[in-house]
Order: structure tokens, then sequence, then C-alpha cells
């Protein structure tokens, strides 16, 4: 997709300086921020999506934040505080997760759909009927780091 | 089941003849007709044709003609010509579901989109325009393969990539694209 097409969407964007990478059909936002960009991941499990064994087949905030809690991401995070590591923003309508962002290398990026993904955001900019509000941001400190800075 | 089987009158190894004989104008590829590495010029014709039968020669320069006796499997042939007819309204309909979805995090979402929904409703005349839509350019069409066909090939599939393999494996062998 185009950046006009993107800050079609995203109006926040617009006059933002941010990354834009190639589209890639390959997976959505959740595998993004786990950093498995060859999955889907989406309950259930099969025909084309994947959804890690032993977890309930929907998508609650509950379900997912037990998954990323696993790969690492433990510490909660205040949204007035930024990660020192790397961080995962859930954004959620009521209990249901709509999208995920990243946190890593000092920024926020993000897959948008089945397109591309945008770097240098802030959570802000995709707070959006489409995708709801930030409802939590878990964040896996870095080895013998702490997990975040006060703003 | 394929489209068509072929009967070739004069057999010639090279030559590997493919064609969809349910469209009006047959369209032969010229990846098809070669001579070691280099294509050249040929011509054909559709001599006869019925429900079940379409009688073409070839001709490949002065070098080779033929005639094939192609048999049609008249329900997939069937659903090839009705879907044709829908091809403008379900491009239409793509396009605006593309354009409505294309940041939706949720393949759950995606498919509830009125537009999709239409897709679906069109029935198995939309699965050679699915098909093709899935072979042309990656997308979820993957639920609407499967509500209009009523066969899921790719079940197993944990990659979009390899859901999308097998849904074209299983679309070439049905004979519904070519």
């Amino acid at each position: 997709m185009s950046k006009s097409e993107v800050e079609y969407d995203f109006p926040k964007l617009v006059g933002k300086k941010y990354g834009l990478s190639p589209e890639d059909f390959g997976c959505n936002c959740l595998a993004f921020a786990l950093g498995d960009q060859s999955n889907w991941w989406e309950p259930p499990k099969g025909a084309g999506q994947y959804w890690p064994p032993g977890f309930p087949n929907d998508t609650t905030v509950e379900t997912v934040e037990a998954i990323i809690r696993i790969h690492g991401f433990t510490v909660e995070l205040l949204p007035t505080e930024t990660p020192e590591g790397d961080a995962i923003a859930v954004y959620a309508t009521g209990n249901q997760w709509k999208h995920f962002a990243k946190f890593s290398h000092g920024e926020w990026s993000s897959k948008l759909g089945e397109g591309n993904d945008v770097s240098g955001i802030s959570l802000e900019d995709l707070e959006m009927p489409m995708y709801g509000k930030v409802v939590k941001i878990l964040c896996r400190p870095a080895a013998g780091g702490q997990a975040r800075i006060a703003r | 089941m394929p489209l068509y089987s072929e009967q070739l009158h004069n057999k010639n190894e090279w030559f590997t003849p493919k064609g969809d004989v349910a469209r009006p104008s047959l369209e032969w590829n010229t990846r098809h007709i070669a001579l070691g590495n280099q294509p050249f010029d040929f011509s054909w014709r559709t001599e006869e044709s019925n429900a079940d039968e379409c009688r073409i020669v070839v001709h490949a320069g002065k070098l080779y003609s033929a005639e094939f006796a192609v048999s049609v499997d008249p329900r997939v042939a069937g659903i090839r010509e009705r879907s044709r007819r829908l091809s403008v309204e379900f491009d239409a309909l793509s396009k605006r579901w593309h354009r409505d979805t294309r940041h939706v995090s949720l393949i759950s979402e995606k498919t509830l989109h009125p537009a999709y929904l239409r897709i679906i409703g069109m029935g198995d005349s939309a699965i050679p325009l699915l098909l093709e839509a899935l072979r042309d350019k990656p997308a979820h069409w993957f639920t609407a393969l499967r509500s209009t066909t009523n066969a899921d090939p790719a079940s197993t599939s944990v990659s979009l990539s390899m859901a999308r393999e097998a849904w074209i494996r299983w679309g070439i062998a049905e004979g519904y694209i070519d």
C-alpha cells in the first residue's frame, strides 16, 4: 500500500516522519510483535492461521496477554512510561484485542493488517475505531537491565 | 477432476497443449509450444464445440500440425461459464473489500465485510474467480473458498503461503483454473 493509502486510514500519521516497509501478506500484527514474520497469529490454528497450542481459541485480552507473557514480556508498564527493553502494546475494544505494536531499538513499529509495517510511530498514531485504544503495555526487560524509564 | 482430457491424434512429445475450452476464445500459451527452448509462431482454430467435446486444430509453423478432441467436464465448464458473467461485479466487490479491510488485523473480521459476504453469496460461480484472484495476488480468500467449494485442501496449513499453494493446486486439479 502506498503512503497515501496508509495515511487515509491513519490520519494522525499525516505530516509525520515514519518508516514504511514493503507489503507483506504473510504475517499480522501479533506475529510481527512477537518476532515471527512468517505466520498469521489468529485462532483457530489451521487453514493458513497459526495459534499456539494450549491456549483458548479466543481473541480476549487475557488470552493474548498470557501468550505474550510466555515470550518474556512480563513487566506491565504504565502508559506514562517508556520501555527500556523490547515491549508490546495491546490495542483493544472492550475485552477483544484488535491490534499490536512493538517497541524495539528505541522506537515503536507495527504491522498494518496484510500490508506494510510502519516504524518510528507513536502509539497514539494508530488509535482509531478499527484498532481501539492501547489497553496494555508489556515489557521484556533487557538482560540485567530495567524495564522502564519514567517519561 | 481436470477440466478436459487430451487425446492427441498426432502425438508429439514436445508439444503439450494447455487450454480452457470453456472460454469462447481459447487461450493458448506460447510457453507450452516450444521446440527445445525456442518458442515459435503458431495458430489454432476451434473446429467444433458442444457441451461435451471441443475439436481444436493447431498449426505450429511449418513443423507441426495436430488435431485434438477435448472432452469437457460439464459441471465445471458450467461454473466457469457462469463465473465469467460475474467477473465485473466480483472485481468491484474485491476492490471494495481490500480497500475497507486492508489494515484489519483479524481474518475473522475481514470476512464479515458486506462485499466479502456478497462474494460468498455468489456460490460456486465465484470459485474460479476466487482462485484466479488468489493466484494473481495473495489475499485472505480462504474462508470464501471453503464456503463456496465445501472443500478445505489447506486445513492443515499453518502459514498463509502454504494455504495459498494448497488452494491453487486444488483449483488446477479440479479444473477451475489453468
